[in-house]
């Protein structure tokens, strides 16, 4: 392979930025053009659905980097430019309408999020992934009475947490009561329900969103709901439809091998990556900040030929409610779950999750320090190769 | 050299990844929110100070220098 002179990032979410990073910090002193869609500097979106909205944060705190930074690391950010085909036989990526040359690229295009099927009303329904996305919901919040929230996974239940902590009356519509991180399984589904109904919060479970007007919204069985603001949270997909004449399989994600290598000099990190694991031969996408961060470690690598770092063991986290939950590893298909620290029956606790007797996960909720001595303690007995997570 | 550090509590989630690469240097207090143990960490500990700043998720740690 000729050494790579000029790198392609697509995508300037975390991904993207810490790639280009992760570049630099290698010793990297070829071009690198980070292109992104929007038209912010990179920032964070775990805050969209907390500090934004509840602690009223302004959206410069959420920026991951400012101009003279990306300036200082020698990265060209071209803001506003939406990458629209793939040439890799001819390795040239087309930003807008014009063709331009790579030595390597990094696609980290991310998700956008699935939008309500056509129903009468459909455009007073809100949706949460950007920035933007962000600022018209938390203005909408200030004048808001009441909310209607859309699903029932993590984000969803963010938002209605959100919601409550303002004060405000909130339905959840969703289609069944195994209800936040769905990955961490029943022990912590179960106690997310919880979490919801002694919060008040209005939970509504099987049925659909009918019609939505200005002030109310009626549900598939006729039932009439107030909400004078009315949020989706039913998912992500991919953004590859600019991929589809690149030959690369996208169907659910750009699939890549375990160093997030898609075709020769073309690579996927992030939330649209689907990365096969070595271990399992399973490839999937993951959707997590700190598993972009991790990818883009490795990634940076790859570009460059060095070895394989030693993985970070990307973590996941969330807070609902003011119950701060952090997770490691495969929780969903626990055989048992096991409290090792706290109780699993109290409000602070710190669950082994094990298959066969193996350690799979951990998840720690409101212990964050215990979390992460059992962590540490997990990662000694792994290097002895006696378990997972 | 040697790397001043700053840390910005109000966004960090406590997840504890800086503590786990860099554990001379970052600690958790009860609720998870980061610690520092030392603004100025001598030259040994650079690069694990700087793997944990650049894995912090919440993007919670600053380096100068
Ligand atoms: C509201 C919210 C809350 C979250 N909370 C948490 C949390 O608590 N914990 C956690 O671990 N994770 C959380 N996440 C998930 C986390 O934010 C993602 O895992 C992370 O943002 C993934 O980063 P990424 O860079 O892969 O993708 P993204 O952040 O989606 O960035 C992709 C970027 O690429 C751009 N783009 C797309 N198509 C093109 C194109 N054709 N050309 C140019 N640019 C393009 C997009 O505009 C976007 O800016 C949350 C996500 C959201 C939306
Ligand atoms: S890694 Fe970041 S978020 Fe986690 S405890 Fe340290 S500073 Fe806080």
């Amino acid at each position: 392979m000729a050494e790579t002179r000029s790198v392609v990032v697509v995508g300037a979410g975390i991904a993207g930025l810490a790639t280009s990073e992760n570049l630099r910090a290698r010793g990297f002193v070829g071009t690198i053009t980070l292109v992104g869609e929007e038209s912010h500097l990179p920032y964070n979106r775990p805050p969209l659905s907390k500090q934004l909205l509840i602690d009223g944060w302004s959206p410069e705190r959420l920026l991951l980097a400012d101009a003279g930074r990306l300036d200082s690391l020698g990265i060209t950010y071209l803001p506003g430019v939406k990458a629209t085909g793939l040439d890799v036989a001819s390795r040239r990526v087309r930003l807008g309408a014009e063709w331009v040359g790579y030595g390597a690229l990094v696609i980290a295009t991310g998700l956008s999020p699935r939008q309500v099927p056509g129903i009468p009303g459909e455009e007073h329904v809100r949706v949460l992934r950007t920035l933007d996305d962000g600022i018209g919901l938390a203005d909408a919040l200030r004048r808001a009475e009441r909310v209607m929230v859309l699903g029932g996974g993590i984000l969803a239940c963010e938002l209605a947490s959100a919601t409550r902590k303002l004060g405000l009356p909130t339905t959840l519509v969703a289609r069944h009561t195994e209800v936040g991180p769905r990955s961490l399984g029943s022990a912590v589904t179960e106690r997310t329900h919880r979490l919801l109904l002694d919060h008040d919060v209005q939970f509504l479970t099987g049925r659909e969103l009918a019609s939505v007007g200005r002030t109310s919204t009626v549900l598939s069985d006729g039932t009439r709901v107030d909400a004078d603001v009315v949020v989706a949270a039913i998912g992500a997909v991919p953004n590859t439809s600019w991929l589809a004449r690149s030959g690369l399989d996208v169907e659910d994600g750009i699939l890549c091998d375990h160093r997030g290598m898609a075709s020769p000099d073309v690579y996927a990190v992030g939330d649209v990556a689907r990365w096969r694991s070595p271990v399992t031969g399973i490839a999937r996408r993951l959707e997590s900040q700190s598993s972009a961060i991790d990818q883009a470690e490795i990634v940076a690598g790859a570009v460059l030929g060095d070895p394989m770092p030693q993985r970070s063991y990307p973590l996941f986290w969330t807070e609902l409610f003011g119950n701060r939950i952090t997770a490691i590893g495969e929780c969903v298909a626990a055989e048992s779950v096991v409290a090792i620290a706290g109780d699993l029956d109290a409000d602070r606790f710190v669950a082994e999750y094990t298959v066969s007797g193996r350690r799979t996960g951990l998840v720690g909720w409101n212990m964050p320090r215990e979390f992460r001595q059992a962590r540490t303690l997990a990662l000694t007995e792994q290097t002895k190769g006696t378990v997972a997570a | 050299m040697s790397l001043s550090i700053l840390v910005n509590t109000s966004a960090c989630v406590g997840a504890g990844q800086c503590a786990l690469v860099a554990g001379e240097v970052f600690e958790q207090d009860d609720d998870g929110i980061v610690v520092l143990l030392e603004e100025s960490p001598g030259g040994s500990q650079e690069s694990s100070v700087r793997r944990a700043a650049s894995l912090c998720p919440a993007r919670a740690i600053e380096l100068r220098g």
